[in-house]
């Protein structure tokens, strides 16, 4: 007998009115609930009520769990945070109510206390899936987890079949008593469980697997009804505004016989950002920052994604209406002043000229080129120089190293003559802008000798039909399909069925020796199947929205083809756009660049679109994208943020700086130094970013800042994140090290040519940083040259002070000798005439009288010194001590600098520094 | 003139060419041998060859081109643009790649000349991979050629000047080797990748066209296929006086039928009568060629692809269809460059040959033959880098070797080996492959003074149920094995070999037993032992007994056990008695050298017991 009256339930804050209250926050214009009317049927059955205010302003609001929820007849139906649940049959009334406002719904409720057959496939497996059971950390593993092994959510229901109810002699289950089952027990703790508390008495799926197991584990009977799809309240697109932004879902799945159900509490929930906003286990998303997330819905095989978008106010916000220099900045521009992100000012010419080409033809420019283009004063001077860089020969040589990367282009895969042979393909495609439809038509269906033909060597890179699909899924589709291979994709719509499906275009594809050294012959044979491993079932070839098709024409490759490069292709040009937009900003739209999926969703979905539709209007054209881009003041902003988009990282506010890739940063150093590597058998004066192959010369710097092995086709492979061994090359390797002592690198020549230290100095940033140095920095480089000077003559003066005393002490050490001698000599003059002899010694020859100038004339030769007597004389300890001092002199002698090599040392000290600044390192 | 450099080339020479010339030598050193080539006006244009032999050694094949420009040597320090050596057209240069610097050549077009450029390297032996470019004077690249489809890593290219002025030819190795040396024909003539039809009849004449690998197509001009064939080539110019452009082709004695203008498809193919050569080109997507014939049960047809090794890129695939359309044989896709067929007919009746593309590529330069014929056998050179085709053989007892490979189709008997010229005075020895044999090794020992140069085709011989079939033994594979970068040697090399005879050498064995006799009862057996000694002390392996000319109804086996030859005589039950002689020889190799010993038995047959 159900009570009469009105229930009221209070919930949450703002519900009760307190007296005179201050203008409310959020001034409601109308409160909306949705569904507003839904019939329950079973007792399993509930709906997820959402409610959303609408504001006077314009904004909205979901108050979902803010509301107040009233129930005219509590006994049919309760509510919890907007879930409600059946109780008897009858009908219902709610009525929502906040900040005065209300809405109402309408429950009915049929068969609440009837017995209902809980589905193994929407029920049994929905639960495990909910709660992780099944993932792969989890027994979703290939080995599972203490001997108990399920599909990866729930893809198998066949093996789960046989894991839940038959292996380990049905064990698991207990249908006399099933809240003793091992399948209960363990998830709530009842029993040690290594996954920990997973699941708990109150949960919706704890109910439905005790159900399950009560009904003694049925199995679903043939004619069970499927789900086809997912629906998700809100849709896509909902804009709310922090900081009182949060968003409660409703997930609703139909199944194949007309029936919907609410299954909210069952379905997987995850963001995209959560940066952006988080989703709890109950579909409520919560924004922390503002920009845009995507929520990613799962039940049973079905996914389904809802865009939110997430705003805030920002203090002093003002649209400044930069300048559009095409509709790239149109779109970027809209976007940005929605999410009140202001975007940065214009680079300035060295900023822009450095970053372009680095960008187009993956080196700096000359100093000459720099000198030019910033003296230039025509104010087309940066398209004039776009269009120039994109006819350079190197433009083609540096993005067919961009795409040497992704074809896995290494000797180890093609041969030595096969890479010299695919890349001189690869460089001519770009440099005769080969359409890119033509190009992956080219790569796709190519056949013949791999060295005739290089485009065939796409197929000898990969080892069969599975690594096939695989690259050309991630290459062409952005697709990375590596787990559909042996389950259905965790976090996509692909399938196994649809892997392959995929591979039935290319499993026809055969390879043999061919009778010229090192070439393979590509041909396609005229059957073979594709067989699913799993299912034996022989597959047709699938194509992506169109499902299963029949081939007819013996090399299938050319449906895929055609189906891949027609203009009307959802993902083949939006692949293609966000991988060039990637190469230029450092980051894809969707980002990493080749992983599109819908939990993975653009940062600008109409920019990608826009571009992909200039891309198919213009033939494919790869130079007239790249043009474009380049061309936009978003691709010429300033790398600096400001005060309202320092946040910013995904929506192209302002650049973000990255490091120079290994192959540049090599170019740089060789181009700043003017010392170039030689690479091997390779003409003088080949760039690093023109290298074919990274096997075909191994260079260690390159290796220690990132080159890609070239292993896989994915754009990861390539990093260039820093770590300790690139800091040592820069510090004290000896690539830098050797290019700075070198005698004919670029301020040695300079200062041989008589170019003074400030004009080499003014070189330096200018070839290294393309731009002027300060007149702080030059100031600064003065000093040290002038410190290093003073230091050099310090230290001259030093050794040429201990020099003397050297000499000094050697001569000393010589006189003794002398005196030596000489006193010997002296002993041997008669007596008489000895005293005499020394007295008229000791005078000075003016002051003698005639007998002393006699004695001195005749007897004074017999008492001089010969070099002959004091080397006889010398004694071995003298003649050591003469050694040493010598030595000692020479040692000083040879540490003596050059009067002019304090410059050298010093250009060396600036060069070095220079190029150890983040200015330098980074492309910005 | 040309100039050979090496070693020991101061002897007494022989020198034998591919084509008729008369050779004069005029200056021999040791280290450099300078002779006067004297070409036939009728000699064949093309790839040929020469080798020289001494008593000291003799050379491999030494590839060239017979042509009709006149040559130069490369100039040197053409090694950039501003030094690139000045050529006058039409010319043939002979140059070497030198590693990362290429080499330059500079010529002066009028605006709307034509140049055309092409590259001999891996025809003549050569490692050398070229790429060709012209460039402007300031270096701007005009014009790019890498490999020809159908001739590999050779490049061709024709060029048309848009302005008068000064252009330059560059041409490097794309894999930046150093010392591989290349000939380059610069002149206005057609580039031409391969011919249509590729196979001619002896003595007939044809509509030729040229094709090239850009779609170019030339002719038809009237071809009058030689009655002797030493490798043809078709030729081909823009005018009497300009320069010629040379494709070989086939001459051959069967029928060949060509395509036709109805494209000979399967609705309206052409019929053909075997054995012949049918001749088409798959030149447009998804092409396929049919022809129709007639068969009789248990015939065996083999169907041979002649493709690339004439310029043609073509890898055809070979079906044959019965009148209800349904496939009863197809050519497995197997390691050789020509795709093969071999096919017993299963029922009387009248079938289709479908010729199709593998790689599902096309053009009108891909260009083939099938020759259709019965090979009841196939007999090889053993396509092993061991596998020598030049054998330096001492006077008095050196023998050449050869390991052979047999492929049966429906033939098992015994199959004799032999030259095809006749060879010259010497023996044989095991040249009668067994019954059912599918390996064998036989020998040939020269019995002329030192210096003489052999050089002759080796054939296999059977008399099969349709008559006597003789056919080349197929040196091919074995001489890719040794020369790889000579990917399609020309088919006329095909089955030669060169035996030279050098100064005697110091025997390695020698018979203990001279002239032995034996009796033997018809249908008899008798097992003999003949002692032998080793004359070169380290000489310490078992040599191998060998047998040559035995009399008709004899049959004898060797062994060796240590220094004896052990041998087994067998007499037919219907051999008449009487007196029968033996060749057996006993064969033994050290250090690169040979030797045969031969012994004559005297064998006396008596009455069966």
């Amino acid at each position: 007998m159900r009570t009469a009256g009105w229930v009221t339930t209070v919930w949450m804050l703002g519900w009760v009115a307190q007296g005179a209250l201050a203008e409310p926050a959020f001034p409601v214009e109308r409160l909306e609930v949705y569904p507003q009317q839904f019939s329950l049927v079973g007792p399993y059955a509930g709906v997820q009520l959402v409610v959303t205010a609408y504001g006077k302003d314009g904004r909205l609001r979901d108050v979902t769990r803010e509301c107040g929820y009233q129930i005219d007849e509590p006994s049919i139906v309760r509510v919890e945070r907007g879930w409600v649940s059946p109780v008897a049959d009858g009908s219902a009334r709610i009525v929502v109510e906040w900040e005065g406002s209300r809405a109402e719904a309408v429950i009915q409720v049929t068969q609440a206390n009837e017995s209902e057959r809980v589905s193994f496939t929407y029920g049994t497996l929905v639960a495990l899936t909910k709660h992780g059971c099944n993932s792969g950390a989890c027994h979703g593993s290939p080995s599972g987890k203490g001997g108990f092994r399920l599909s990866l959510r729930a893809f198998d229901p066949a093996l789960d079949q046989v894991t839940l109810i038959r292996e380990e002699f049905g064990r698991r289950i207990n249908p006399f008593d099933p809240e003793e089952s091992l399948l209960l027990r363990k998830p709530t703790m009842k029993l040690p469980h290594g996954g920990g508390l997973r699941l708990t008495a109150h949960d919706p799926a704890y109910r439905l697997l005790r159900d399950w197991i009560g009904q003694g584990g049925q199995l679903d009977p043939q004619q069970q009804p499927a789900c086809v799809r997912l629906e998700v309240f809100p849709a896509s697109g909902r804009v709310l505004h922090l900081p009182e932004a949060s968003q409660q879902l409703a997930v609703w799945a139909h199944f194949s016989d007309g029936s919907v159900r609410d299954v909210t509490p069952l379905a997987s929930f995850s963001s995209s950002d959560e940066s952006v906003a988080e989703v709890d286990e109950r579909g409520l998303v919560v924004g922390h920052n503002r920009g845009e997330a995507a929520i990613l819905i799962r039940y049973a095989d079905q996914m389904e994604t809802c865009f939110l978008t997430f705003l805030k106010e920002v203090e002093g916000f003002t649209w400044n209406d930069p300048p559009q220099y095409n509709y790239i900045d149109e779109i970027v521009d809209a976007k940005l002043k929605k999410l009140h992100f202001l975007p940065s000012e214009l680079a300035g010419d060295e900023e822009f000229l450095r970053r372009v080409y680095l960008d187009v033809v993956g080196h700096l420019p000359s100093v000459e080129e720099v000198r030019a283009f910033l003296a230039d004063p025509d104010p087309q001077k940066r398209s004039r120089l776009i269009d120039q860089l994109l006819e350079r020969p190197e433009f083609a040589r540096y993005w067919a190293l961009r795409w040497g990367d992704i074809l896995r282009l290494t000797v180890g895969q093609v041969g030595a003559d096969g890479v010299y042979k695919y890349h001189r393909w690869l460089e001519q495609a770009w440099a005769q802008n080969m359409p890119y439809d033509q190009f992956a038509r080219e790569l796709l269906g190519a056949a013949g000798g791999t060295l005739t033909h290089p485009p065939a060597n796409f197929y000898r890179t990969t080892a069969d039909e599975n690594d096939c699909v695989e690259a050309v899924a991630q290459i062409f589709l952005g697709a990375r399909l590596q787990c559909a291979k042996c389950h259905n994709h965790p976090f996509e719509k692909w399938t196994q069925d649809n892997y392959y499906g995929m591979a039935a275009f290319f499993n026809r594809v055969k390879k043999k020796p061919a009778a010229r050294p090192g070439e393979l012959l590509v041909y396609v044979a005229r059957t073979g199947e594709v067989v699913q491993p799993r299912t034996g079932r022989q597959m047709k070839p699938w194509l992506p929205g169109r499902g299963e098709i029949d081939v007819e024409l013996v090399d299938r490759r050319q449906a895929f083809i055609d189906w891949l490069t027609a203009p009307d292709n959802p993902l083949f040009a939006r692949v293609e756009v966000n991988r060039i937009w990637s190469y230029l900003f450092g980051r894809g739209i969707v980002d990493p660049p080749d992983d599109f999926r819908e939990s993975n969703p653009p940062a600008h979905e109409e920019l990608l679109e826009a571009l992909a539709r200039d891309f198919v209007q213009h033939g494919f054209d790869r130079k007239h994208i790249i043009r474009t881009i380049l061309n936009s003041r978003i691709y010429q902003t300033t790398f600096r943020p400001n005060p309202w988009n320092e946040e910013d990282e995904k929506y192209f506010s302002h650049q973000q700086p990255r490091m120079l890739s290994a192959e540049q940063l090599l170019d740089a150093i060789c181009f700043v130094t003017g010392v170039p590597e030689k690479f091997g058998p390779l003409p003088a004066g080949t760039l690093a970013t023109h290298l074919p192959a990274p096997d075909l010369v191994k260079h260690e710097f390159l290796k220690i800042f990132g080159q890609p092995e070239r292993q896989t086709v994915c754009a990861c492979e390539r990093t260039t994140e820093s770590n300790l061994g690139m800091a040592i090359q820069f510090f004290n390797g000896p690539l830098i090290y050797e290019k700075l002592r070198d005698e004919k690198n670029r301020f040695r020549v300079l200062a041989s040519a008589g170019h003074t230290d400030e004009e080499i100095v003014t070189e330096l940033y200018l070839a290294a940083l393309c731009r002027m140095p300060s007149a702080e920095e030059l100031q600064a480089a003065m000093e040290h040259v002038a410190a290093k000077r003073k230091q050099f003559e310090d230290e001259r003066t030093s050794i040429e002070q201990q020099l003397a005393e050297l000499s000094r002490q050697m001569e000393a050490v010589r006189q003794g000798v002398a005196e030596r001698v000489r006193q010997h000599k002296f002993n041997q003059v008669p007596e008489p005439l000895r005293d005499d002899l020394k007295k008229a010694l000791d005078k000075s020859p003016d002051e003698r009288n005639d007998i002393e100038r006699y004695l001195v004339d005749k007897l004074g030769n017999l008492i001089t010194v010969s070099q002959e007597e004091i080397n006889t004389a010398i004694t071995d300890e003298e003649k050591q001590k003469i050694k040493e001092l010598s030595e000692q002199s020479e040692k000083l002698r040879a540490a003596l600098p050059a009067e002019s090599a304090y410059r050298m040392v010093a250009l060396e000290d600036i060069c070095w520094a220079i190029l150890n600044t983040n200015e330098f390192l980074f492309q910005h | 003139m040309v100039q050979f450099s090496g070693k020991e080339l101061d002897s007494p020479v022989s020198i034998w060419t591919s084509f008729p010339a008369q050779v004069t030598v005029t200056e021999q050193r040791a280290d450099l041998l300078v002779c006067h080539f004297n070409v036939a006006a009728e000699a064949p244009v093309g790839v040929g060859a020469l080798v020289i032999s001494s008593p000291k050694g003799t050379s491999g094949p030494v590839w060239l081109l017979v042509d009709q420009m006149s040559a130069i040597g490369e100039p040197s320090g053409n090694h950039a643009l501003n030094s690139a050596a000045a050529l006058q057209l039409p010319v043939v240069v002979q140059g070497t790649v030198d590693g990362p610097e290429a080499d330059y050549f500079a010529v002066e077009l009028q605006e709307g000349q034509q140049l055309s450029l092409e590259v001999y390297a891996s025809r003549l032996g050569s490692a050398c991979d070229p790429v060709l470019r012209v460039l402007s004077e300031d270096g701007r690249e005009m014009a790019v050629a890498d490999d020809t489809p159908g001739w590999g890593a050779e490049s061709q290219l024709r060029f048309t000047a848009v302005r008068s002025g000064r252009y330059i030819i560059e041409l490097r190795d794309s894999s930046y080797r150093s010392g591989e040396w290349y000939l380059l024909r610069a002149g206005d003539f057609p580039v031409l990748a391969t011919v249509y039809p590729l196979g001619v009849q002896r003595g007939a004449t044809v509509p030729l066209s040229g094709l090239g690998a850009n779609n170019e197509r030339l002719g038809p001009i009237p071809f009058t296929a030689p009655l002797v064939d030493e490798g043809s080539s078709a030729v081909f110019r823009y005018r009497p006086d300009l320069p010629p452009g040379m494709v070989p082709l086939i001459v051959t004695d069967l029928p060949e039928y060509l395509e036709g203008d109805s494209d000979a498809d399967v609705q309206s193919p052409v019929t053909i009568g075997l054995p012949c050569g049918v001749n088409g080109v798959l030149d447009r997507p998804d092409d396929q060629d049919c022809f129709r014939f007639a068969a009789r049960k248990d015939q065996r047809w083999t169907f041979r692809a002649t493709t690339r090794r004439l310029g043609s890129p073509a890898y055809p695939f070979l079906r044959i269809l019965d009148n209800e359309g349904k496939v009863v044989a197809e050519s497995p896709v197997g390691e050789s460059e020509d795709l093969q067929l071999q096919w017993q007919v299963p029922a009387d009746g009248v079938y289709l040959l479908s010729v199709e593309e593998l790689t599902r590529r096309y053009g009108s330069s891909f260009s083939y033959r099938i020759q259709i014929s019965e090979q009841p056998f196939q007999v090889m050179l053993k396509p092993a880098k061991e596998s020598r085709l030049v054998w330096d053989v001492a006077q008095d007892g050196g023998a050449a070797v050869f390991d052979l490979v047999v492929q049966r189709f429906g033939y098992d008997g015994p199959i004799r080996v032999g030259w095809e010229k006749g060879g010259g005075p010497g023996e044989w020895f095991n040249a009668v492959i067994p019954a059912r044999a599918n390996q064998a090794r036989v020998y040939w020992r020269p019995a002329e003074m030192a210096g003489a140069l052999h050089a002759d085709r080796l054939m296999a011989e059977a008399d099969t149920p349709g008559g006597t079939t003789r056919q080349t033994v197929s040196t091919a594979g074995a001489y890719a094995q040794q020369t790889p970068a000579m990917v399609i040697p020309p088919l006329w090399f095909d089955g030669l070999v060169f035996v030279s005879v050098q100064s005697p050498q110091e025997p390695l064995v020698r018979w203990k037993t001279m002239s032995p006799a034996v009796e033997l009862a018809a249908g008899g057996k008798l097992e003999l032992n003949l002692e032998f000694e080793r004359v070169k002390a380290d000489y310490k392996e078992a040599p191998a007994v060998v047998v040559g000319q035995v009399g008709a109804g004899l049959e004898i086996t060797g062994k060796v056990d240590k220094d004896n030859a052990v041998l087994t005589l067998q007499a037919s039950p219907q051999i008449a008695p009487g007196k029968y002689s033996a060749q057996i020889g006993l064969f033994a190799a050290f250090q690169g050298r040979t030797q045969l010993l031969p012994l004559e038995l005297a064998v006396h047959v008596t009455q069966a017991k």
